[in-house]
């Protein structure tokens, strides 16, 4: 309509504007009727972007897009198309939006727009609100849901050939991710409308709404930007779910659909304060793409322990290298990077060396606090350098590698992970010391002498971290008392044991172990998975006498050391459901906006976050196994239990993986009552 | 010469006892390649450090436009 001469004035006064201010974007919409080479040739100059309405193959264009004449306009609309995938143009090709009607055959529909090879499709509820409702030509409330559940199941069939904006932003929200579209979800929506005369205005959409309903007041010569987005209109859009009505605040699938398209809320009564007109047909398609894929967008770390050893271990390196990327400028740093980097290209041995240090879960400990010290704007990169060096001189001697070994110590001693304490000089003095492998263990070179140490024998020097048996064909468990990030449980570690004092730890942790693995043996086996490393902690049990899980990677648990076999049973018990729970958090989304709903809880006073009662229900369940088997069940345990896994089957904050969980924990919960 | 694991009781210790690790590293990026501004780098450290996860905001198109 322009014309080619404007829009290059356009283009050009918006390029000179925000040159060096902001990222230019420009696209167009149209529905093909005049793009030619003359206005595609001025795009491509200016990377303007070109999308194009289509309602799908003829039969479907034809009934709403004929011209006055009632000729067809759809040939035209090919050619427009057919020349935009044609080079030079191709690249400016955006994609292809289709408009829902009911009438039309969904298949034949994606069909048409499939065969245009567009970039990306999006299908658009037809513009309604509860004055002006949409057309149900079989009368049915749900008629656009099964419209699309029907083009959802071709894409599926087709093997999912193009992006759907529609479907593509659901399964985002379902796996706890941002919606994608300003139609559906609660991410906050940064639109306004400049129009051609210079005034500032809402989201053109509301225009269908009523006369006036854009408006703002605001223009772009007498206001600012800043102004326009406080206008109570645009702030609506911001409110996530403060923005939407006390129904949907109240609907399990209100972090997918949103409430709707702004729009499409509109009562004359009371404005936008109500559910979508579309809302029985958006509840049935969230549910119907939930149902038709949750098995698949479930999280692998939920079923699969080796995939959720792989996710964390894969955590703890993006964590290290986030790290390096805060402390890459610090020379000491930078050389024990080097060294560790070094390691890595050590062949199998070297790869095999450096992922069991970066197993060791008080890794995690110290590169969090490190990066929470550099996030501070506190960072002590000699510190994290010391721990950086140590970490690869560790990973050289378990690997038996040729590589160089120095260590930095700190008041006379070094912390070399999973191997043990190394003193190296008197209390309070520092400096380097230089470690290398032994036909029988490991070696520093002290001024001409050799001292040799480790890895099994302990000495006036050498302090091992000493190890647990948990039974014949378990890999050993690291009793961890030595290593200085261990204190990171909410009661402090013990210092290091005494011989007789490990002698009898394990005494006792293998009577608890055989306890477990006696009264509830699936759950035994489950705890036993992944576990590495316990730390004795300080003080006696707390009441319940449940074990701790702290900052630390997924293989640890602290244990306090006064407990007696029944609470140490009960801690290793309760401790590793912590840690599994923690573990699968960190690496997959099993809720998003927690904490905006408050839920009652059966064993707390308060309402809590759907996180703090996913997690009481989480170890509940292997408490009340294990009470039920030694015949101290608390009475409605069970009951409780159970309401717990009700409010949580109805939250709105659970993505596909969290109700599985959920499902999981019913499943465990029956076999309990059972 | 690499040290053998399992030591007894009193011994150093095996912390690599997970299953996985042989089976993924072929196709681990090395730790000097990992790029932390890759989003699903972001998405992944966004979990554990809130600081990390941007405000999420929709793609700035209208619900009528791609």
């Amino acid at each position: 309509m322009a014309g080619t001469a404007r829009l290059r004035l356009v283009c050009e006064e918006f390029g000179r504007a925000l040159s060096g201010i902001a990222a230019l974007d420009l696209r167009i919409h149209t529905n093909g009727l005049q793009l030619s080479s003359r206005y595609l040739d001025l795009f491509d100059e200016f990377g303007v972007r070109v999308g194009i309405s289509l309602d799908g193959d003829r039969a479907a264009n034809d009934r709403h897009r004929r011209f006055a004449d009632g000729r067809t306009s759809h040939p035209l609309v090919l050619a427009a198309v057919a020349l935009l995938r044609s080079e030079p143009y191709r690249h400016l090709y955006q994609g292809l939006l289709c408009t829902v009607d009911v009438a039309n055959d969904p298949v034949a529909v994606l069909d048409a727009l499939v065969e245009l090879e567009p970039p990306r499709v999006d299908f658009l509820l037809p513009h309604a609100t509860w004055e002006t409702p949409p057309a149900r030509p079989d009368g049915a409330p749900d008629a656009y849901a099964r419209w699309l559940l029907r083009v959802f199941d071709h894409w599926e069939r087709l093997g999912r050939p193009v992006p759907v904006r529609l479907f593509e932003s659901l399964l985002s929200t379902l796996r706890g991710g941002p919606s994608l579209t300003e139609s559906l979800g609660l991410a906050p929506t940064d639109l306004v409308v400049v129009e051609t005369d210079g005034t500032l205005e809402q989201v053109d959409s509301l225009k269908s709404a009523f006369e006036g309903a854009a408006t703002t007041g605001f223009n772009v010569f007498d206001h600012a930007f800043d102004q326009v987005a406080a206008h109570p209109g645009v702030r609506a859009r911001q409110l996530g779910l403060a923005g939407v009505s006390d129904s949907c605040r109240r609907c399990p699938v209100v972090r997918s659909c949103g409430g709707g398209l702004y729009t499409h809320r509109y009562r004359e009564r009371n404005g936008f304060d109500n559910p979508s007109v579309y809302c029985t047909d958006l509840r049935e398609l969230v549910d119907g793409v939930e149902g038709r894929t949750a098995p698949r967008e479930t999280a692998p770390e939920l079923s699969d322990p080796a995939e959720l050893t792989r996710s964390q271990q894969e955590l703890t390196r993006i964590l290290l290298a986030r790290l390096h990327a805060d402390l890459a400028g610090d020379p000491d740093w930078a050389h024990a990077w080097e060294l560790l980097a070094a390691v890595e290209r050590a062949g199998e041995a070297g790869a095999d060396a450096l992922a069991a240090v970066l197993d060791h879960p008080f890794t995690r400990t110290w590169v969090l606090a490190a990066l929470d010290a550099a996030r501070a704007g506190t960072p002590d990169a000699e510190e994290a350098a010391r721990r950086l060096t140590a970490l690869a001189a560790a990973a050289v001697l378990r690997g038996g590698l040729e590589l160089p070994a120095e260590v930095a110590y700190r008041d006379g001693e070094v912390y070399l992970p999973t191997l043990g304490l190394l003193r190296l000089g008197e209390p309070g003095t520092e400096g380097r010391a230089a470690l290398h492998v032994t036909d029988e263990g490991y070696a520093v070179r002290d001024g001409r002498a050799e001292h040799r140490f480790g890895p099994a024998a302990g000495d006036a020097r050498w302090q091992p971290v000493r190890t647990w048996s948990p039974g014949p064909d378990a890999a050993p468990v690291a009793l961890e008392d030595l290593d200085p990030y261990r204190n990171c449980f909410a009661r402090p570690p013990r210092l290091r044991l005494g011989t007789g004092e490990a002698e009898e730890w394990r005494g006792r942790l293998d009577r608890a172990w055989a306890l477990l693995h006696e009264v509830v043996p699936e759950f035994a086996r489950a705890a036993a998975s992944g576990l590495t490393t316990l730390t004795p902690l300080a003080g006696g049990p707390r009441a319940g006498g449940w074990g701790e899980a702290g900052r630390h990677g997924p293989g640890a648990l602290g244990v306090p050391y006064e407990a007696g076999v029944r609470e140490t049973a009960l801690a290793l018990l309760t401790g590793r459901r912590r840690t599994r729970l923690r573990a699968l958090t960190e690496v997959a989304d099993l809720y998003a906006l927690d904490g905006q709903w408050q839920h009652r809880s059966p064993w707390r006073e308060r309402p809590v976050p759907v996180s703090r009662l996913l997690a009481d229900v989480h170890e509940r369940v292997a408490v009340e196994a294990y009470r039920r088997a030694t015949a101290a069940s608390e009475p409605g345990g069970s009951d409780r239990i159970h309401q717990a896994l009700d409010r949580l089957s109805e939250a709105a904050e659970l993505t596909v993986t969290g109700k599985r969980l959920v499902a999981e924990l019913r499943y465990e919960l029956k076999t309990v009552d059972a | 010469m690499p040290i053998p694991h399992g030591f007894p009781k009193d011994g150093a210790v095996n912390t690599s006892t997970t299953p996985a690790t042989s089976s993924v590293k072929a196709h681990r990026v090395p730790l000097t390649k990992i790029d932390v501004h890759s989003a699903s780098a972001a998405t992944t450290l966004g979990r554990v450090l809130p600081a990390e996860s941007a405000r999420p905001v929709q793609a700035p198109i209208f619900n009528s436009a791609l």
